[in-house]
């Protein structure tokens, strides 16, 4: 395992509502550099709004959201934008790719998009490991879902984050693919040492590759230990 | 945290322990009357809809009988305005220079823009050109290869054909206005230029072909008779709007009538009768030589052609002053339009305020380019505004059209534009994606507009006799214009606000 110090990404009593609902409870969370955590948890408890208030798409009602030493209650919306560029790499569930274009146009659109200049090396090493060789002239539409989720991920891998952070990133795969998937996701942090935060509700594979758990249940999250 | 062995809670909360409230969840009869109060609501709603429409239909069928057997409108009568006119009549000519600038600018910034993203370093540039040049969804299913679109189909994906029709409408709207505007100086530079000199002794300052004018007969014998002594060459003509029938097929026609010599093949006298006058006819009306026509009913038979004396509905017909006058007019003593002077200025205006000396009656001298100046104005004053007002009226179209069409485009991709936002990408930078799509399909109707407008023009010749509306320069600016403004302003308009429309909170909770 990698040693980790250095926290990347931290949640401090943070509270959510939504319609007056609590949606997060007081959640507190710690990444750390080179870390790779899980937040699981029944669909609907809140796990997916620990990610969206991390990448700053949702905004705490209280509590800290720090990432990368910065408060994100205190970035104005263009350095919120630019910190995420730069910095943080975020997969949803769906719509991450632009499905009329083609497999490079969507691998190399992030990138260049943010600003980055595409490192034609990396986007070769990605292109073999995530099985998309032979398919660049093709649209993203035609890809089966898992080829779509590895795009999806090789994507937002090219553009060289520090944190990633991905929402079910095996959701609708086979037994499998999530394995295959999982791994791929941590030969790829490990080695660029990049910290992940996966949300997911796939519980063995993916503990199979963490560092960290935690749990969500009904807003509340606690931590747990992994094997 | 351990490393080993069964998973551990961490703090010490138990998971399990967390109490599911029971106050929260509603009873099962509260749920049935929720249930049951919005069924009620939609009842009521449903029967008041279903009386209103039924009412509304009583109603209509009503207002369709009553309008069937009335003829009225509903029109409010404004007062003119000269300055609103002169605004309208300006729009062309503004929207020409829009199209003048704005046609090599857009393909400038695209050059440019490409030729940026060919630069290594230019990842902005790249980024534009790549994400602008396909749509990021299709509504249309994918080919079963999933194969990228080729250049074509990438070029013309996506623009909108209301803004290719708008594009063609603006033009040949532009080009109508300037064939109504400038065509009837057809006729008129063919009747000018059979009349000797370049001065024209008229009644007042603003004659010309579509309004009532008349010297008499005593005043046309005085100033040809001053004239001769001066040594000055007169020659008098006469203008007659009539019909002109060929074979039972009715057009409109501009008689010019000025003295013939005997030699002439329209020369005609008195006793040759009103059976037979010899008249020549603008080639476009596609009447053959020696063919019997009828001008104002008057049997006459076709001695040659003209050419380019045609306009606006009107075939230019040229014939023997005395001929015009005996059995057209039916009046030998009907005077004329004017009388052309083939002597400078001052000469001319001495030879007419000598010849009136003694009559009342007006009479002055206006040169041959005002005369055609008076045409101008006055079909300029009649048309223009509309066709004018046709051609804002497409560019709106155009405008509101690519906006609607972008509106739901971005409404199409929101989610994709919206999980870009949330990755860091700048609302600029999707902006600038966006009003470059637009305007390379601004671009691409304009050239299409442009080619349909060139293409319907002569449908429109064909429809209207005499008509030689045809695309020119100016027309194809103002379609190009119509085209740019409409769809890259579009895009600029409902880009605007990018993070309300692909609001990355929203669009992004999936």
């Amino acid at each position: 395992m990698v040693k980790h110090s250095e926290c990347v990404a931290r949640l401090e009593g943070v509270t959510k509502t939504f319609y007056g609902k609590p949606v997060v409870d007081g959640a507190s969370l710690e990444l750390r550099k080179g870390e790779i955590a899980l937040i699981t948890g029944e669909s609907g408890s809140g796990k997916s709004t620990i990610m969206r208030l991390l990448s700053g798409i949702e905004k705490p009602d209280s509590g800290l959201v720090e990432v990368l030493g910065n408060d994100l209650s205190k970035l104005s919306d263009k350095k919120l934008g630019k910190l995420m560029a730069q910095y943080v790499g975020v997969g949803f569930q769906a719509h991450n790719l632009d499905t009329n274009m083609t497999v490079r146009d969507n691998l190399i659109g992030l990138t260049e998009a943010t600003g980055k200049q595409v490192d034609v090396n990396r986007a070769v090493d990605l292109i073999k490991r995530l099985d998309l060789v032979g398919r660049l002239q093709e649209k993203a539409s035609v890809l089966s879902g898992g080829q779509k989720l590895r795009l999806a991920f090789g994507a937002v891998m090219l553009a060289r984050p520090d944190v990633l952070m991905l929402d079910e990133p095996t959701y609708a795969l086979d037994h499998n693919s999530k394995q295959q998937m999982f791994e791929d996701i941590a030969v790829a942090c490990h080695e660029d040492n990049v910290s992940a935060l996966i949300v997911t509700h796939d519980v063995e594979p993916a503990r199979a590759i963490a560092d960290r758990e935690y749990v969500m249940q009904d807003g509340r999250l606690y931590e747990t230990a992994v094997a | 945290m351990s490393k080993s062995g069964e998973a551990e809670i961490v703090p010490s909360q138990e998971l399990a322990a967390i109490p599911v409230v029971p106050d929260a969840r509603q009873s099962d009869a509260a749920i049935r009357e929720e249930f049951l109060d919005e069924a009620q609501a939609e009842r009521r709603g449903r029967l008041v809809t279903g009386i209103g429409l039924g009412v509304a239909a009583v109603g209509a069928t009503a207002g369709i009988f009553l309008g069937l057997h009335h003829d009225g409108k509903v029109a409010v009568q404004t007062p003119y305005s000269e300055r609103a006119q002169h605004i309208v009549n300006a729009v062309d000519t503004g929207l020409e220079w829009v199209g003048i600038v704005g046609l090599p600018a857009s393909l400038a910034t695209l050059g440019t823009m490409n030729l940026a993203a060919s630069r290594k370093k230019s990842t902005s540039a790249s980024s534009i050109s790549r994400l602008s040049a396909t749509e990021q969804t299709s509504i249309k299913s994918d080919s079963s290869d999933g194969k990228r679109d080729g250049l074509i189909k990438k070029t013309v994906s996506g623009t909108s054909a209301i803004t290719i029709a708008a594009v063609a409408t603006a033009g040949l709207m532009t080009a109508i206005g300037i064939e109504i505007s400038d065509g009837p100086d057809r006729p008129i530079d063919a009747m000018l230029g059979a009349l000797p000199g370049d001065e024209l002794a008229v009644p007042y300052k603003g004659v010309m072909p579509m309004v009532q004018a008349t010297e008499s007969n005593t005043l046309r014998h005085n100033i040809e008779a001053t004239a001769a002594n001066l040594g000055v060459t007169a020659t008098s003509f006469q203008l007659n709007l009539g019909e002109l029938t060929y074979k039972g097929q009715a057009l409109s026609d501009l008689a010019i009538a000025t003295e013939q010599e005997p030699s002439s093949p329209l020369f005609w006298q008195p006793e040759d009768g009103c059976t037979d006058i010899p008249v020549k006819i603008d080639k476009s009306a596609g009447i053959p030589g020696d063919a019997r026509v009828y001008v104002n009913g008057v049997p006459a038979r076709v001695v040659g052609q003209l050419e380019g004396t045609a306009a606006i509905n009107r075939q230019g017909v040229a014939m023997s002053l005395e001929a015009l006058d005996e059995c057209i007019e039916h009046d030998p003593n009907a005077g004329v339009f004017g009388v052309a002077l083939d002597a400078d200025a001052a000469t001319a205006k001495k030879i007419v305020t000598e010849a009136k000396q003694g009559l009342d009656e007006p009479a002055t001298v206006i040169t041959k380019e005002q005369f055609k100046h008076n045409s101008e104005e006055f079909w300029t004053a009649n048309v223009k505004p509309i066709t004018n007002v046709m051609s804002v009226l497409a560019g709106v179209l155009s405008f509101v059209a690519m906006g609607s069409i972008f509106g739901s485009r971005l409404l199409r991709n929101r989610r994709e534009i919206a999980t870009k936002l949330a990755r860091g990408v700048s609302e600029n930078h999707l902006r600038a994606v966006e009003i470059t799509r637009g305007l390379k399909d601004g671009l691409v109707a304009s050239v299409a507009g442009g080619a349909i407008a060139t293409g319907g023009a002569p449908l429109i010749n064909f429809l209207e006799s005499g008509l030689r509306v045809g695309m020119d320069f100016k027309s194809a600016m103002v379609g190009a214009a119509v085209g740019l403004v409409g769809s890259a302003g579009g895009a600029a308009a409902k880009t605007r606000r990018l993070h309300k429309i692909a609001d990355k909170a929203e669009q992004t909770r999936f």
